[in-house]
């Protein structure tokens, strides 16, 4: 049931994104189009409906805005020319930033640590991200066979790079999160 | 001989070793040379996108800027690293504010007025397909590939490959040239699950599996691929589990320049193989290409 | 001299300063052909031309048309062939308009003509040439599926019928070396030599008709067209259907020829879609994917369609109920939600299609093929040069009201060119297009017409039948089957013959000079010709034996082509035995035949309008400006209609500063006598002679006599008592009144406006669309939006049918803001009185149902357009029907939306149909056109071929009055016997078969003619 309806949800979606979100006539051709709506709770056309609406909470606290994997197909396709993923993008940026408890932790846990390695040495290093995420995670075990086999094959470099230019990276690190 | 400042991309020092390798061999033996930026960093690929706006634009263009010194167009061999360094690119050339703020971060100017490409992009621009023919050595006759491109090379429209952004055809022409029987098939840019490997594996086994299906039934013994983590989606994730070592489907994976590689001969293209997850070796042998 | 030969001398010029009595119609698509149709009817010579090898356009591509589902070839051909018979239409093909200079009135046009390389007048159309073609091509009549050769007659019904040479792919002029039709061709028809042309027409008006081009779908990468050979587009797909296509009609698909069953239809390509910058609705293809799916099914009971679509659009006359037919008895399914991308399995080249279900999961299905629904573009190289304003889309753009008048005075538009629309609102435009052109050349109206002289009929009564007979070869059509020659000689043994003899084409024109030599040499008194169909050839022959002196009555045709070598090919010997019986009859009858006479009727020439509205106004004016009085006649005390409570139309054009301009004009025009306040009491007469009594309030009576009559009495709102709260609460209120507060000064501003639609219509007792709501409350809207910028402003719809350019507003109110929020058919919403204000619940069917509560400082209605209530008490005094919803029923939906079956009387405006005034506006003007084809006339001459009643004979029944479709037999009470109108009679034989006492007879197929044919066929037969 939805009982208020306010325009501030649309307008600060607007504000970052540059998109408009009221200009969507409802075709469907995004959720049809998306590989990943079997795990949403939400498809794309309601999310752009309901961020007309003014839903805040209930998108910010979506499964959808972290299952969605930005491939895009939805934007490229939206006949009133919406970018949809990008409305998603900022809604998920927006609820990192507001701190809300994600309907799916695991995922910005996975981002959370694959940034901080880059922060860290400037390139990902497989196995640092691989160990911190399981740590964090608690999910350690899942991928031991795989981890094995690749190790079997040398595809793990142990020692990871660590790049001479490490203080800019965390520069635009600490822009970035301010 | 053609140089482009090369963004290999983090994937390369481990899981897509013999993608780089393979990269660097093939685009010698095409007259392509590929010099790495110095101290290039990680472009924040599907992270940085989807958390922060400034981090996914000031991650790529410290690389831009860096490449820029070096006064010569990039090249990638990531498809993700191609979106994000593409689309940091545009952003920045026309948003001047944004492009202020990050030089002052960064300290370098990082409006990159060159152009970044795709090695397979690079390949098509340099090489004549009819005279590649006639270097072919070790034709690929038995192999019958899809070419899976993956979501990131084709999409945004407008900004990505020139290629028709539904069903881009480049990497079959460069396949048939090599002399393999590609399969027609449209499950092209198709998302295979992307950074969501080990997150949500479920839902990139569904994807992973739903490509595999879709290959076999096109009648095809491979799949080629231009995104490293496509790859890696692909061999790692047709199931989940802890132990599981075998696949349903055995259809080896490879990255399109270990074929190039190996069609014109290159001794050292057996020497990735063995490290693929599906062992690829059985099929190569059979057609006596190994 | 052959009046076809007169054609080409130069034009007469008119005195200065008066116009140029013709007029050019660029396009011979169903626009064209109406157009000059009714411009030769009003009195002026037509050029029409034609960038294509025949005249058609798409209408003749398609198999059927909605919502009749009739053979489109079917009712498009006979209009065709009135084309080509008409020695005042001239039809220049493979031509192109390069430049149109002069002003109304008087215009230079440059036509090019690039040549046929083939003589029109020689040409017979048997197809030899295109047997002996090396050069195989994709057809373009067929969309490019099926192969033909480069010679060829375009398609079966071409008019010209004549073959043409595409020089592009010819390999005489690509290679030098060919010319093998020019061996096979008995007619000696072919020209290698022709050169292109360039002609320079004098006429007073241009009418443009160049339709559409289909919308390419690569555009639309995702769905495959091109790469997946089983995504084809409509118009394929209909040729796919047609019985004269590619695949003879049978629904199978082009990879691998396998029967359809699972069948599929993305609407929207290329429509509504700022990606591919064709934000517009193409506003026929909801229908069409309808039609195609029915159709298909009719063709095969196991076809299974399933239409993808975002809103359906049937907003038109009858279209609702077609639609909903479809759904619930005909087995269409229609799921919403557009198809995104479509993947294909390669091994059966089935296509993968994903949709949401009801409930909202996901479904991926299996289909055997895919129908893309391609949008309608404008036509290519237009109107460069032609000094005519496009509008944003590239369509022609056109007055505010007057939709068929362009930016350049003297040059109309009618059809997709101005406006993606369907056939019945094309030819409505046409005929508008026409009545704007006769305002502009009346003053030389039938001054550039060719009257053939005809020689005296010689009377043959009391003479012995001296009977002709030409037994045609057409080529090798019959003559490869049927042994002429034996034909021929069985002919000279028949009682009556005189004279028989074969001709390789009996329809060329040397032939008809041979055949007036023959009628005289042998003094014939009767003719058989027998070749080919009546229906093409008839009135050719018909010509001829009027122009050698006999009546043309004296003629019958036997068809021994289509009837007979055509269906026996494999049988030749059987071929000519029936072909022999085929002419036995032909000869028996002409035995029996007698000259008929043609019968003349006065016209006065004077016009009635009924209804004093938008549309009745417009039709007055309309006449009044082509010279002709006209009695408008309205119930009310003022003018106006309607019309009188909208403020802004659709286009933002200000609607009662038009109304009182209409008003004033109407005043001020001396032929036009307006007569308030008076209602009418009774019709008497028939077409041309019309006689009608009216009453005002005070009870003073006029009688009025007029040859034609236009109802133009409207429609009313529906008022929605009790629902929604209407009537219990001043909050809630309909968009006429929102209009008005508009307008007005408010104390408060109100916060909230919620809009319903569909109130009265799509429901059990209104089951049609009412065509404009959805516009009218986008356009309202968009007014709130401005007026009171704070507000929220909610739409609920079950499907927002903003079709054409209207599009663009519904556009455009999203980008302002307004909230559009879909509910299910069935799912109303509620309104609860919350005292300080009104709560709306809807179910947002995008949301699975879930509820939103609206809360609505007004509450607007947006109610629908019911017929008036005086139609049932007017259409038996007019002796027209009504159809199952109330409205008038006009003669035929598609090709005669303006016409009804009794002669004389026309219908415009919301008496036909709910629709926008611009709408109503052309539809008037075609009224005023289609009743000016009868008033120019002098008299109105009657068919010869008509029933007659043997009053001896006649018992009283009335069952013939009953039956008559034209309401041309009416009972004299005080012989007590029928009599037939040989006005209105059309000779359709209903009351002959009728009459049980034997008393009606129908000249020229009477019983004794019939019988003897039956007798000698028999005969025949065992000979």
């Amino acid at each position: 049931m939805i009982h208020t309806l306010t325009p501030d949800l649309e307008r600060e979606v607007e504000r970052r994104s540059g998109q408009k979100p009221r200009n969507c006539y409802q075709c469907g051709k995004c959720s049809t189009g998306c590989l990943f709506s079997f795990a949403m709770d939400v498809l794309p056309h309601q999310v752009i409906k309901l961020v007309q609406y003014g839903q805040k909470e209930r998108l910010l606290s979506s499964a959808t805005i972290w299952i969605c994997a930005s491939c895009e197909t939805c934007t490229v396709r939206c006949p009133n020319q919406i970018e949809v993923a990008r409305v998603i993008d900022t809604l998920r940026q927006m609820a990192l930033e507001e701190k809300a408890t994600p309907a799916v932790r695991n995922i910005p846990l996975f981002h959370k640590c694959f940034l901080g390695n880059i922060a860290a040495t400037g390139r990902i290093s497989e196995p640092v991200l691989m160990g911190s995420y399981k740590t964090f995670s608690g999910d350690l075990f899942s991928d031991i066979g795989l981890a094995l086999n690749m190790l079997a094959k040398g595809k793990i470099k142990i020692i990871p790079p660590v790049i001479k230019g490490r203080r800019e990276v965390r520069r635009i690190f600490r822009e970035a999160l301010r | 001989m053609r140089a482009y400042a090369y963004f290999p991309g983090c994937s390369q020092g481990s899981s897509a070793h013999e993608y780089g390798e393979s990269a660097r061999a093939a685009a010698e033996a095409l007259g392509i040379e590929l010099r790495e930026i110095p101290d290039w960093s990680c472009c924040g690929a599907s992270s940085g996108h989807m958390t922060n706006h400034l981090l996914s634009v000031a991650l790529p263009a410290r690389n831009l800027a860096i490449a820029a010194e070096m006064g010569l167009d990039v090249a990638v061999v990531c498809a993700a690293c191609y979106n994000r360094l593409r689309g940091a690119q545009k952003e920045l050339l026309e948003d001047e504010g944004l492009a202020s703020r990050v030089e002052e971060v960064l300290g370098r100017d990082p409006r990159f007025r060159g152009e970044v490409l795709h090695l397979l992009d690079i390949i098509f621009r340099h090489v004549d397909l009819e005279e590649l023919k006639e270097r072919v050595s070790a034709p690929l006759k038995e192999l019958r590939p899809v070419s899976y491109y993956g979501c990131l090379m084709a999409r945004p429209r407008g900004l990505m490959t020139e290629d028709n952004p539904e069903y881009p055809v480049r990497m079959d022409r460069l396949l048939e040239a090599l002399g393999a029987e590609v399969r027609p098939w449209s499950y092209k840019t198709d998302c295979c699950g992307g950074s969501l490997s080990l997150t949500r594996t479920d839902v990139v086994v569904k994807l992973v599996n739903r490509l595999f299906e879709a290959a076999e039934e096109a009648d095809a013994n491979c799949i080629v691929t231009a995104c490293p983590m496509c790859l890696a989606n692909l061999e790692m994730r047709q199931s989940e589990g802890a132990l599981s070592f075998r696949v349903p489907h055995q259809l080896p994976v490879f990255f399109f320049t270990e074929l190039i590689a190996l069609a014109l001969g290159l001794e050292e293209a057996r020497s990735w193989f063995p490290k693929h997850l599906i062992d690829p070796q059985p099929l190569l042998r059979g057609a006596g290409l190994i | 001299m052959s009046a076809k030969k007169a054609r080409k001398k130069d034009q007469q010029l008119p005195e200065s300063g008066s116009p140029v009595g013709a007029a050019l119609v660029v396009g011979g698509g169903v626009g064209g052909i109406q157009a000059s149709l009714d411009l030769v009817s009003l009195g002026y010579r037509v050029y029409l031309v034609d960038s294509g090898p025949s005249i058609g356009g798409v209408m003749g591509m398609l198999d059927k048309t909605f919502p009749t589902n009739e053979c489109s070839m079917c009712i498009l051909s006979p209009k065709m062939v009135e084309v080509a018979s008409n020695d005042n239409i001239e039809v220049i093909t493979l031509a192109d308009v390069e430049d149109i200079a002069g002003e109304v009135g008087d215009f230079t046009v440059t036509v090019r003509v690039r040549p046929r390389y083939v003589d029109v007048e020689k040409c017979t159309g048997c197809g030899d040439c295109t047997a002996k073609c090396p050069v195989k091509v994709p057809n373009p009549y067929d969309a490019g599926l099926g192969i033909t050769r480069n010679i060829r007659v375009p398609f079966p019904q071409a008019v010209p019928g004549a073959a043409f040479i595409d020089p592009t792919t010819c390999r005489y002029f690509t290679k030098g070396k060919c010319q093998n039709c020019v061996k096979v061709c008995q007619a000696k028809a072919i020209d290698f030599e022709q050169k292109e042309e360039i002609r320079k027409l004098r006429v007073g008006a241009v009418i443009m008709a160049p339709g559409f081009s289909p919308f390419d779908p690569r555009l639309k990468p995702e769905y495959g067209y091109g790469v997946f050979p089983n995504v084809i587009t409509s118009l394929e797909f209909e040729r796919i259907l047609g019985a004269n296509g590619p695949t003879s009609g049978h629904v199978i698909r082009p990879s691998d020829g396998k029967e359809v069953r699972k069948l599929a239809f993305v609407q929207c390509v290329g429509s509504r879609d700022c990606l591919v910058d064709r934000g517009y609705c193409s506003s026929v293809c909801c229908m069409y994917a309808t039609k195609q799916s029915l159709i298909a099914k009719e063709h095969l009971a196991t076809v299974e369609p399933t239409i993808f679509y975002i809103d359906l659009r049937a907003y038109g006359k009858d279209f609702e109920r077609y639609y909903q037919n479809a759904a619930s008895r005909h087995g269409v399914r229609y799921v919403r939600g557009l198809v995104s991308g479509i993947r294909e399995k390669q091994k059966t080249r089935n296509l993968l299609l994903r949709y949401l279900d009801d409930a909202g999961c996901m479904q991926e299905e299996e289909f055997d093929m895919v129908v893309l629904s391609i949008g309608l573009e404008p036509p290519r190289g237009l109107a460069d040069g032609l000094g005519l304003g496009l509008n944003e889309h590239g369509f022609v753009e056109s007055d505010k009201f007057r939709i068929f008048q362009t930016t350049r005075e003297g040059v109309m538009v009618c059809g997709a060119a101005q406006e993606p629309r369907d056939i019945p609102d094309t030819v409505t435009m046409a005929s508008a297009a026409a009545a704007r052109a006769s305002q502009i050349m009346h003053a030389a109206r039938g001054t550039l017409l060719t009257r053939t002289e005809y020689p005296p009929e010689r009377d043959v009564r009391g003479e012995e039948p001296r009977v002709g007979v030409i037994v045609c070869r057409c080529g090798s059509n019959i003559g490869g089957f049927v042994d002429v020659p034996q034909v021929v000689e069985y002919a000279r043994t028949l009682p009556g013959v005189v004279w028989a003899e074969e001709r390789i084409y009996a329809c060329s024109q040397d032939a008809q000079e041979w055949i007036r030599q023959k009628v005289k040499e042998h003094r014939l008194n009767r003719l058989v010709v027998a070749s080919c169909t009546p229906r093409t050839h008839q009135p050719l022959f018909q010509e001829t034996l009027r122009t050698a002196g006999l009546n043309k009555y004296l003629y019958e045709m036997a068809n021994i082509r289509e009837h007979c070598s055509w269906v026996h090919m494999q049988e030749p010997d059987k071929a000519t035995r029936k072909a022999r019986y085929l002419v036995r009859m032909a000869v028996e009858k002409a035995g029996l035949l007698e000259p008929l006479q043609e019968g003349e009727s006065e016209v006065i020439p004077r016009s009635l309008v009924l209804g004093g509205g938008v549309a009745g106004m417009n039709a007055a004016l309309s006449l009044a400006r082509s010279g002709f009085p006209v009695y408008l006649v309205e119930k009310e005390e003022e003018l106006g209609g309607l019309a009188r409570n909208i403020r802004v139309s659709q286009k933002g054009e200000d609607v009662q500063a038009y109304l009182d301009q209409l008003v004033s004009e109407v005043q001020r025009e001396e032929l036009i006598s307006v007569f308030l306040g008076h209602r009418v009491v009774d019709i008497g007469g028939y077409v041309g002679k019309f006689r009608t009594l009216v009453r005002d309030r005070e009870g003073r009576e006029s009688l009025l006599e007029h040859g034609a009559i236009i109802v133009a009495t409207g429609g009313r709102q529906h008022l929605p008592e009790g629902a929604y709260l209407y009537g219990k609460d001043d909050r809630v209120i309909t968009q006429w009144d929102l209009e008005e507060r508009l307008e007005a000064e408010v104390a408060v501003a109100p916060r909230s406006v919620v809009m319903i639609q569909c109130v009265g219509s799509r429901d059990d007792r209104h089951p049609w669309c009412s065509k404009v709501c959805c516009t009218e409350a986008v356009k309202n809207a968009l007014a709130v939006k401005k007026r009171w910028p704070q507000a929220q402003v909610f739409v609920l719809y079950r499907d927002i049918r903003t079709y054409g350019f209207r599009e663009d507003l519904y556009r455009q109110a999203r980008e302002e803001g307004v909230t559009f929020i879909r509910f299910a058919d069935g799912d109303t919403p509620t309104v609860n009185d919350l005292g300080v204000k009104l709560q709306v619940a809807v179910k947002d069917a995008s949301l699975g149902g879930e509820t939103v509560y609206l809360d609505a400082d007004l509450l607007v209605l947006s109610v629908g357009v019911e017929p008036n209530l005086d139609n049932a008490e007017l259409a038996p005094m007019l002796k027209v029907p009504l159809n199952a919803d109330g409205f008038f029923l006009e003669a035929h939906m598609k090709l005669r939306p303006v016409d009804f079956s009794t002669d004389g009387v026309f219908l415009c405006g919301l008496a036909h149909a709910p629709k926008s005034i611009e709408e109503s506006v052309a539809q008037a003007v075609a009224a005023a056109a289609r009743a000016e084809t009868i008033l120019s006339k002098d008299r109105i001459i009657t068919e010869g071929v008509v029933a007659q009643v043997n009053e001896a004979a006649c018992s009283g029944c009335r069952i013939c009055v009953s039956l008559c479709p034209f309401e041309a037999i009416t009972f004299d009470e005080s012989k007590g016997v029928a009599q037939v109108n040989t006005s209105l009679c059309k000779g359709c034989g209903t009351c002959t078969a009728a009459c049980t006492a034997g008393a009606n007879r129908i000249q020229g197929f009477r019983f004794d003619q019939i019988v003897s044919q039956i007798v000698a066929a028999s005969k025949a037969w065992s000979d």
